[in-house]
């Protein structure tokens, strides 16, 4: 399943096989050591299965078995094998954790990921004017660099009171105003995967090669659930900054040269 | 008792039905009828349900495909794990722990009749309560439209999506409604599993001669007693939230959205148990039986059952890995769900050695109970990758999860709610499924299944989200689809061959005897099907094996005898 995965993912970089990054790297990195202890333990204990069935089966309907009840030794050791595997992979899990969980030191740029009924708005701060940056359906972040997010949710029907108050940050204005549903920001081949929540902002840090990759929303949000799907653009740094700070508007051109990957 | 003559049939004793026909199965409280009608109420539910899922494969068979719109889709994915769930798996297991707990523990009946009765007439009225919300039609409020129907949130029915904001029809408090008289069936169940098994077990049968299907139903029983009130709160508390005003998951008024997570989980992981560890307990009977062995470890299967049930509730978090949690909860509870898969393995290592070395005779209930080993096996596995935090982060809330919950409780519950079938079939009817038939269907299904729910895996790692009702062309998700819908048809031609069976079979005539399988526990001791009364006689248990006891006895005395 595996290879299966990994000859097909390339072509839309929407799966967990997308190569996007350091995150998504420390995910996989985890995620290959418990496909191949799986493997193992799920061969083995296949193949006896399948061995017992076949071996064992009644040849003659005066079979008389002999009637063992247990063997401690036996049941000792398939308690601890399976434990110290266990553990082991929870140890490999753990210590992966906190690079792929908190956002990282040294981070340059925050973006504010907004779950709505039924889209994604990205907001990267205020321009020169003073104007909030914001794009929708794709999210551009510098290609390499870490990038932490801020996942809040907020929708139009209680969404009456859409001004921030000076002082609080957006995401905390949102927070406050606690208004929407559940909404997942999913990005598979970035590693990441964070639900917006109303009333509270989750933080995750994101990091991507330079490409485009596919994300959507994993978390069950309304009828127009499955057209919550966005882009992730990751531009080299000094695109990004014309694409995304280049504005004193504070407008984002989705078609303008600086937005796009290899255009010219 | 003492005082009553001992010479008595005890059938003098019985509670004679007032009248038979339709009048007596509606007013009966005798746990073998009423466990019949828990039958037929949730296999009834168990092909609606079923339909439903062809609906959704149906609409997912190919990219941007319009046969269902996304409102119908969501209802119909939401009443599917809804119906399977509460009016399928859970009460199935109660059904057949009706009939055949107070056998398997010589009892003349369950602890608490009439409360019997009542468990399983609020099944039929839970689901048509839930049902009803399908006729709810769509309505105008202050120049807003609010489209009627069912819940169409999800099994799981999280807020705020099921708030008065964002689920305006009264289908979704119908759905809460029927949930709730659900949830207190189960309750009322489980209090009278607990009551019979704890002070009606016949003469000897101690805890350590106690059957496991029984342990399995015990441990079941406690789950749904200490459990289910807290769905019954989450459910309460939305209910007011939605109905009266209050704010308990109202982020915007100081409530919280995120505790309707906490007590939903903390009924919903151990329903996973309620859910298959009955399963467990009637593998643990079928292998030994077909075997011709001991059940290998008895009391590491017992001990493993309730070790299960206690981490079962402290697993719960796992379903809220992406919800931001502080990474030390997220850490304790992956830890937790690591440590659950040990006594897992116990139990599947423990089948293994009961079989190996046995002599296997393959009737169809052991054919299935080979099957529910190998897929659960691939459902205990698939559930580790969703453990690991890491790994988590690539497959929450895609088709990984939709593969491993069915591979647990199709692969698991289902396998072993068919197995139950065909071992207790002739129990029940005094009549045998064909054989024939009931290999065609155990056959189609397994590959069914397998073509389901195995490449759901793959669409999983390829990042396809669960619950959409369509998809975009370009994620490469279209083939995938196509042949899972395809083995989701197979599936259901195995359910109508069954269906078929059951037909013919209950045409056939009785020549079931009454210990067809050369069965271990009391349920083989009386007559095919059973007398009202359950025994003619006392029964006495000296071992774990009493029915085998007596065979083995027999046998010598006949080999003994002078020919």
């Amino acid at each position: 399943m595996n290879l299966l995965a990994q000859s097909t993912c390339c072509v839309n970089n929407a799966g967990a096989f997308g190569d996007g990054g350091t995150i998504s790297d420390r995910a996989l990195g985890v995620y290959t050591a418990v496909f191949w202890a799986s493997v193992v333990l799920g061969v083995i204990v296949t193949g006896l299965l399948l061995y017992a069935f076949v071996k064992f089966r009644r040849r003659s309907d005066d079979d008389d078995p002999p009637q063992f009840h247990g063997n401690t030794r036996l049941e000792i050791a398939w308690t601890l094998v399976p434990l110290a595997t266990f553990l082991s992979l929870f140890g490999l899990t753990a210590a992966n954790m906190p690079f792929i969980n908190n956002v990282h030191a040294g981070t340059q740029y925050t973006v504010t990921v907004i779950g709505q009924q039924f889209s994604w708005t990205f907001d990267y701060g205020t321009s020169t004017s003073g104007a909030r940056i914001r794009s929708f359906t794709t999210l551009y972040v510098p290609a390499g660099s870490d990038v932490a997010l801020n996942i809040v949710s907020t929708d139009p029907p209680c969404n009456s009171k859409p001004s921030v108050p000076s002082g609080s940050t957006l995401a905390q204005a949102i927070a406050d105003e606690g208004c929407g549903v559940n909404h997942s920001f999913f990005a598979a081949s970035l590693g990441q995967q964070m639900n917006a929540i109303p009333g509270d902002v989750n933080t995750a840090p994101i990091q991507a090669r330079q490409g485009t990759y596919y994300g959507q929303c994993t978390e069950l949000c309304g009828v127009g659930h499955a057209t919550m799907v966005f882009t992730v653009v990751a531009l080299p740094m000094n695109q990004f900054q014309s694409c995304v700070f280049g504005n004193p508007s504070g407008s984002i051109d989705p078609a303008s040269k600086s937005c796009t990957l290899g255009g010219s | 008792m003492a005082v009553m003559d001992a010479t008595l049939p005890r059938a003098r004793f019985a509670r004679v039905d007032k009248s038979n026909g339709i009048l007596g199965w509606l007013t009966t409280v005798d746990h073998k009828k009423i466990a019949i009608m828990y039958l037929f109420t949730t296999f009834f539910f168990f092909i609606v349900g079923g339909i439903m899922a062809l609906l959704i494969r149906i609409q997912l068979a190919e990219p941007q495909n319009t046969f269902l719109t996304p409102e119908q889709y969501n209802q119909i994915f939401t009443m599917h794990g809804t119906t399977m769930i509460f009016l399928w798996i859970i009460p199935v297991w109660a059904g057949l722990g009706n009939y055949m707990v107070p056998l398997m523990i010589g009892a003349r009946d369950m602890a608490f009749p009439r409360v019997n009765a009542l468990s399983f007439w609020l099944i039929p009225l839970g689901g048509i309560v839930m049902y009803s919300g399908f006729l709810v039609p769509a309505t105008t409020h202050a120049g807003l439209l609010c489209p009627g129907g069912p819940g169409d949130a999800g099994w799981t029915g999280y807020v705020p999506l099921t708030g008065a904001h964002y689920s305006c029809s009264m289908g979704q408090d119908l759905w809460i409604i029927g949930l709730h008289l659900l949830g207190i069936s189960s309750m009322l169940g489980g209090i009278n599993f607990l009551a019979t098994i704890h002070n009606m077990r016949a003469k000897g049968m101690t805890w350590g001669r106690l059957p496991l299907f029984v342990w399995a139903q015990e441990i079941t029983a406690a789950l749904v007693v200490l459990a289910s009130p807290f769905l019954a709160s989450g459910l309460a508390m939305n209910l007011l939230d939605r109905q009266i005003g209050t704010n308990f998951f109202d982020p915007v008024n100081g409530g919280s959205a995120l505790l309707y997570q906490f007590v939903f989980w903390f009924y919903s992981h151990p329903a996973v148990y309620i859910m298959v560890l009955p399963a467990f307990g009637i593998i643990s009977e079928i292998i030994p039986v077909f075997s011709r062995k001991p059940i290998f470890g008895y009391k590491a299967m017992a001990a493993s059952i309730a070790a299960i049930a206690v981490l079962g509730f402290i697993v719960f978090v796992h379903h809220m890995f992406v919800t931001g949690l502080p990474l030390v909860v997220q850490t304790f509870f992956a830890f937790t769900t690591f440590v659950i898969g040990v006594p897992t393995g116990v139990k599947i290592f423990s089948w293994l050695a009961t079989m190996w070395g046995g002599s296997i005779k393959y009737d169809t209930p052991m054919l299935f109970a080979c099957g529910f080993l190998l897929m659960f096996l691939i459902g205990g596995i698939d559930g580790v990758y969703l453990g690991s935090l890491a790994v988590d982060r690539l497959v929450h809330g895609t088709y990984w999860v939709v593969a491993h919950i069915h591979y647990v409780l199709f692969g698991g519950s289902v396998f072993g709610v068919f197995a139950a079938f065909y071992y207790w079939f002739p129990k029940v009817t005094g009549r045998f499924l064909n054989e024939k038939l009931g290999k065609l269907h155990f056959w189609l299904m397994f590959i069914g299944m397998n073509l389901t729910f195995l490449p759901m895996h793959a669409l999983g790692l390829l990042g396809m989200p669960r619950r959409i009702a369509t998809y975009l062309d370009n994620r490469g998700w279209g083939d995938i689809n196509s042949l899972i819908t395809f083995g989701a048809f197979v599936i259901a031609i195995s359910i109508t061959v069954f269906m078929i069976n059951f037909v013919i079979s209950m045409r056939a005539p009785k020549t079931a005897p009454d210990d067809p399988w050369e069965g271990n526990t009391l349920e083989w001791a009386t007559s095919s099907p059973p007398p009202a009364w359950n025994f003619d006689e006392e029964q006495e248990v000296l071992s774990l094996r009493p029915v085998r006891d007596k065979r083995m006895a027999r046998k010598k005395a006949s080999a003994g005898a002078p020919a």
